[in-house]
């Protein structure tokens, strides 16, 4: 399995260079990102998902205990919430950790012909940390309506609402790293009337 | 000046990026083992659970819930005053997949009995040897093998079980309902100081669906016994004859210090609660004996598909939106021109 991984690695750098030499922006952009989803899945994800969770958790635990609503176990990834009659143990896991998110956003900012290296680093950067605050706040309204309403608002607070506020932030987030910059930077050529002689 | 900002930038997000892993990774971390050692829970959230409101800090138990990929682990700190032991502990657990109840025997509890798979039987009389009752004279409790009782182990119901078990050829052992309310009756109960073993039992029928029996219209069939060994014939069959089919599942320690309140540990697969317990998202505890409060492990995966319908959501909502305020501007700019 391992082999076959290299080899698709290789085929996938071999393909990206094919793309840029023959200026095929779109499928390089298109292959490039998705290959290296992948491929970060494989090699990566598994290294970084449990220190993601960890600080996800240590991040968020910080606030809750600020306001005094839930405790952070963060070695164990693990935010507790006290209430009443009720006790939910929140486990921040491989969904909730926002890696999946953060490598998605990284590889198409990666592949996206708008930026140069220097700008990729720095728009990648901010946009981790963004993500990164955007999950714990999600977290974060999650203990909360869990602190109030008890668990049965788990599965609303979980996979709907926390979702919705998680997608609004990432929409906003590619708005302006994407949409917005290329359509600022985006270059209409040399414009001329051709023959259009004035009327003389 | 632009090239300083920028480098003054990235210096930052480097600082700010690079120490999350690092301070997040605790080398401390010490994975749960049972083991009769309670110093690995020392760091975990624990829950209070009393019977009652408002009860004094001495009636209060401290009752923890943790979860690995296949195991639920439990530690409980019990009461300086009131429901030590484990007498009459019954150990529900509600998931996502199903729910489950557990009993705990005592390990010393069959030792007593010489109950192992091949004598593992109800009998009239047990004649348990209840532990010693005076503290001084010793620490841990006298555990006394009894014989089974051959004329006990003569009777016809207890032969049927026997065959049953051998049959089955698996981790299962049969346990009486009248059994069950002896071990409970002070049988199990533990004195003296010291750590001892216990095993978590499942009983793994549903009891629920006794009068839904339908093997009462075809009795005649039951003549043969080798439809027995057919499972399904099986559970019916011990339905009839009023037993409680107890698997153990998992085991715990139990632990009684002086001067200290009492403690135990124990671990549950998740398999016992169902084969697919991959999917188990959700696990919800409860120990009635202790009180009335749930606790609960959730936070995993909650279903791509919704992650989808709600991207779908936003996304129609953003081109409703954008359309309308296309329309509106539309309009304005043609009554305008008008």
């Amino acid at each position: 399995m391992f082999a076959l991984k290299i080899a698709a690695f290789i085929l996938w750098l071999y393909l990206i260079w094919v793309l840029s030499r023959t200026g095929l922006h779109f499928f390089k952009f298109l292959i490039g990102s998705v290959g290296m989803f992948f491929f970060l899945m494989f090699w990566v994800q598994p290294i970084v998902t449990e220190p993601l969770s960890m600080a996800v958790t240590a991040v968020a635990g910080v606030i809750g205990d600020f306001f005094q609503m839930y405790d952070s176990y963060y070695q164990y990834s693990v935010l507790f919430i006290p209430k009443n009659t009720t006790s939910v143990s929140l486990a921040i896991d491989y969904e909730c950790s926002g890696v999946i998110e953060i490598m998605a956003f990284s590889c198409m900012l990666w592949f996206f012909p708008l930026y140069n290296a220097v700008e990729k680093l720095i728009v990648n950067c901010i946009g981790i940390i963004i993500i990164f605050l955007a999950n714990v706040l999600r977290i974060f309204v999650i203990c909360t309506l869990i602190y109030f309403y008890g668990n049965e608002i788990f599965y609303f607070a979980h996979t709907i609402f926390g979702r919705i506020i998680f997608y609004f932030i990432s929409i906003a987030l590619y708005f302006y790293v994407f949409t917005r910059s290329h359509v600022i930077r985006q270059k209409v050529g040399n414009f001329s009337y051709g023959n259009s002689d004035p009327v003389k | 000046m632009t090239k300083k900002i920028l480098r003054i930038l990235i210096a930052f997000l480097i600082i700010v990026i690079i120490p999350f892993p690092v301070f997040a990774v605790n080398e401390d971390y010490i994975p749960i083992q049972i083991d009769g050692y309670y110093d690995d829970w020392e760091d975990k959230p624990h829950t209070e659970v009393y019977p009652g409101k408002n009860p004094p800090a001495n009636k209060i138990n401290y009752v923890s819930l943790f979860r690995d990929e296949d195991y639920v682990y439990i530690h409980v700190i019990f009461a300086k005053k009131n429901n030590q032991g484990i007498k009459n502990m019954t150990i529900e657990l509600f998931t996502n997949m199903g729910d489950e109840s557990y009993f705990i025997f005592p390990d010393f509890w069959f030792n007593e009995i010489n109950l192992n798979r091949q004598d593992m039987m109800p009998e009239e009389d047990m004649n348990l040897i209840p532990l010693e009752e005076d503290l001084n004279e010793e620490d841990t409790p006298e555990i006394t093998e009894q014989e089974p009782n051959s004329s006990e182990q003569a009777d016809g119901t207890g032969n049927s079980g026997l065959d049953l078990y051998s049959g089955l050829n698996q981790e299962t052992y049969l346990l009486a309902d009248n059994d069950k309310e002896k071990a409970n009756n002070g049988k199990g109960k533990i004195k003296g100081y010291g750590t001892w073993s216990f095993t978590v039992w499942k009983n793994f029928l549903n009891w629920d669906d006794w009068d839904d029996w339908d093997g009462w219209d075809n009795w005649e069939d039951w003549d043969d016994w080798e439809d027995l060994f057919n499972w399904d014939d099986l559970i019916d069959w011990i339905d009839w004859f009023d037993w409680d089919v107890w698997a153990p599942v998992g085991s715990g320690y139990y632990t009684r210090t002086e001067g200290e309140p009492d403690e135990l540990e124990l671990y549950i697969p998740l398999s016992s609660i169902t084969s697919n317990y991959d999917g188990i998202t959700e696990i919800s505890l409860k120990i009635k004996k202790l009180g009335q409060q749930i606790i609960m492990s959730t936070g995993v995966n909650t279903g791509a598909y919704v992650g989808v319908a709600v991207s779908a959501g936003i996304a129609m909502l953003s081109v409703g939106a954008y359309a309308f305020k296309k329309k509106q501007r539309f309009a304005w700019e043609e009554r305008k021109k008008r």
